[in-house]
Order: C-alpha cells, then sequence, then structure tokens
C-alpha cells in the first residue's frame, strides 16, 4: 500500500542534507502542492506522487544545486555524507537487524582498535597535534560507514547485547577448541 | 518557441524578481505565475527555482519569513526587498538596452561589397 507521507519524507530527504528543517519543510510544501494538483486531476496518489516528483528534476541535480549555496565546509560534509550514504546503502541494504548489530559491534571494535593504535603511535613521534588531528578523522570512518543507515533504527540495545553474546560465546567455543586440540 | 537554456538562467532573476514585485509569495506559487506569464515556453525543472531564489536572499534581493499553507503546512514566503526592486529596475534596463541595440542593428541594411 503506497504511503504519501511517507514516499514524501524519504524523496526529500535525498535532496536535502540532515538539518536542515526550513529547506526540507520549504521542499515538501512543494511537492504536497504539485501532489495535490495533480491529484486534482484525477491521478492516484502514487501516480500523483511520480508525477511531481519528476516536474521537480532530477534528484541528484537538484541535491548539487540546493547545496551550491551553502559554504564550502558544508558542501564538503555534504559530499562526505553523499559517500557514506551510498557506501552504507550498498553494505547493509538487505542486511537484517541482526547482521546490522553484528557490523556495528565490529565497527566499535575497530574504532577501539584505531584508538589505540593512535595512543602508541603518539608515543613514538614528535608531530603529535597534527597526527592526532588526521587520527581523529580516521576514528570515526568506521561509524560513519553506518551513520546514515535507515536501518539504524531497528537496531536496539537488546539486539546488540543479543549479538555481542553471541560473539562471546563464539569467542569461548572457538578457545575451549583450541585448548582441547593442544 | 523556447528560450535556450542560457538565456532561460539569465532570465531566472529578472522574472522572479518581477513577479515578488506584485506580492509577496511561495515558491510553487512563484513557478506556476512563471508558467502563466510565459505560457508555458520557459522550461525549467520546478526544483531548480528553489536554488534561484536563496541565491537572491543571499545577496539580500529577497527577504523570507514562514507562514502557513492552508492545509496547515509550514510555507516559506518570499517578499523583494529595496535591493531587490532596485536590482530589478537596473537589470529591466539592461534587458531594455540590449534590445534596442539588436533591434537597431537588425534593422540596418546588409553591407554590400
Amino acid at each position: 500500500m503506497f504511503q504519501l507521507d511517507k514516499a514524501v519524507d524519504e524523496w526529500c530527504n535525498q535532496i536535502i542534507e540532515e538539518g536542515s528543517a526550513e529547506a526540507l519543510a520549504e521542499l515538501k510544501d512543494h511537492l504536497y502542492c504539485e501532489v495535490d494538483n495533480q491529484l486534482a486531476q484525477g491521478l492516484t496518489p502514487e501516480q500523483a506522487f511520480v508525477a511531481a516528483t519528476e516536474k521537480l528534476g532530477d534528484p541528484s541535480k537538484l541535491r548539487a544545486e540546493w547545496h551550491k549555496n551553502r559554504n564550502l565546509f558544508s558542501q564538503a560534509l555534504c559530499r562526505i555524507r553523499q559517500l557514506e550514504t551510498n557506501i552504507s546503502a550498498r553494505w547493509i541494504d538487505h542486511l537484517s537487524a541482526d547482521e546490522i548489530a553484528y557490523r556495528q559491534i565490529l565497527f566499535s571494535l575497530i574504532f577501539a582498535l584505531l584508538v589505540l593504535l593512535s595512543s602508541l603511535l603518539l608515543g613514538h613521534t614528535g608531530y603529535n597535534e597534527a597526527i592526532m588531528f588526521v587520527l581523529m578523522g580516521i576514528w570515526f570512518i568506521p561509524f560513519s560507514l553506518l551513520a546514515n543507515a535507515p536501518q539504524a533504527e531497528s537496531v536496539t540495545l537488546k539486539g546488540e547485547w543479543a549479538a555481542l553474546k553471541k560473539i562471546l560465546l563464539f569467542w569461548r567455543k572457538s578457545k575451549d577448541k583450541k585448548d582441547y586440540d593442544h | 518557441m523556447q528560450l535556450s537554456k542560457d538565456l532561460a538562467a539569465a532570465s531566472a532573476t529578472p522574472l522572479v524578481l518581477s513577479i515578488l514585485r506584485q506580492g509577496d509569495s511561495y515558491g510553487y506559487d512563484i513557478i506556476q505565475r512563471v508558467r502563466v506569464l510565459t505560457e508555458g515556453q520557459l522550461q525549467w525543472a520546478d526544483g531548480m527555482l528553489y536554488p534561484i531564489l536563496h541565491r537572491l536572499e543571499k545577496r539580500k534581493l529577497v527577504e523570507s519569513y514562514w507562514g502557513k499553507s492552508e492545509a496547515g503546512r509550514k510555507r516559506k514566503y518570499y517578499r523583494l526587498s529595496e535591493n531587490g526592486l532596485a536590482e530589478l529596475n537596473q537589470q529591466h534596463q539592461q534587458w531594455q538596452q540590449l534590445m534596442g541595440w539588436i533591434t537597431r542593428s537588425m534593422e540596418a541594411q546588409p553591407c554590400s561589397n
């Protein structure tokens, strides 16, 4: 069953970056106006939505145009988010909540490892501040890969805990097996 | 007759400003008015108007404020600022001047070599 509000939200969210509530409200108002216009001509809500979005234009071009007005820093952030969205969409589009939870834990472990390695590295160099900045950027890469995932809502604390338990169980089993082999 | 892409882009600012000169308006309404005014011959993707409006706002040629639609949705309205009116008058003169030059050139007799 087609849900107009959901479709409008999703379409607008791909054009407007997060945090631009005003731009989002403006785009939504336009889309609803055009949908109402199309509905008045006898189209179904789904047909009206498709026609309205087609009139608005190609989403990727629109996104680029809408963000041209923003300052350089915002533009850079926007591009990074676009890249992240592409990566996370490719990675976790078809994953279940359990698999996403596993990956979140994995990313958390990578994050912890990176922090640990950074601190070890900093102990052996004289350019601490500069390296620190670079490393801080690297730390957040694992998290940013999941930042835009629409499925993030489906990952609950309970799910993460269950996944963690499974990992621990697996680790213990493999340890027992090793001990047994020896 | 459809305007070329370059001309459509160049005429967007004076057109939008001239529509706002008639009174405050919002994006969707501006697009409808452009469509009526140009009898549908100036075609741009609807979504491209907003970046133009935002640029005009940044240049302080238009001001914006929030209101509500009949359905109760948040709606962003634009109004022409004093700077915008000055810019509109200037662009109007420039377009007329350009039109005059082209007309004069077209009326001149071809050179006979």
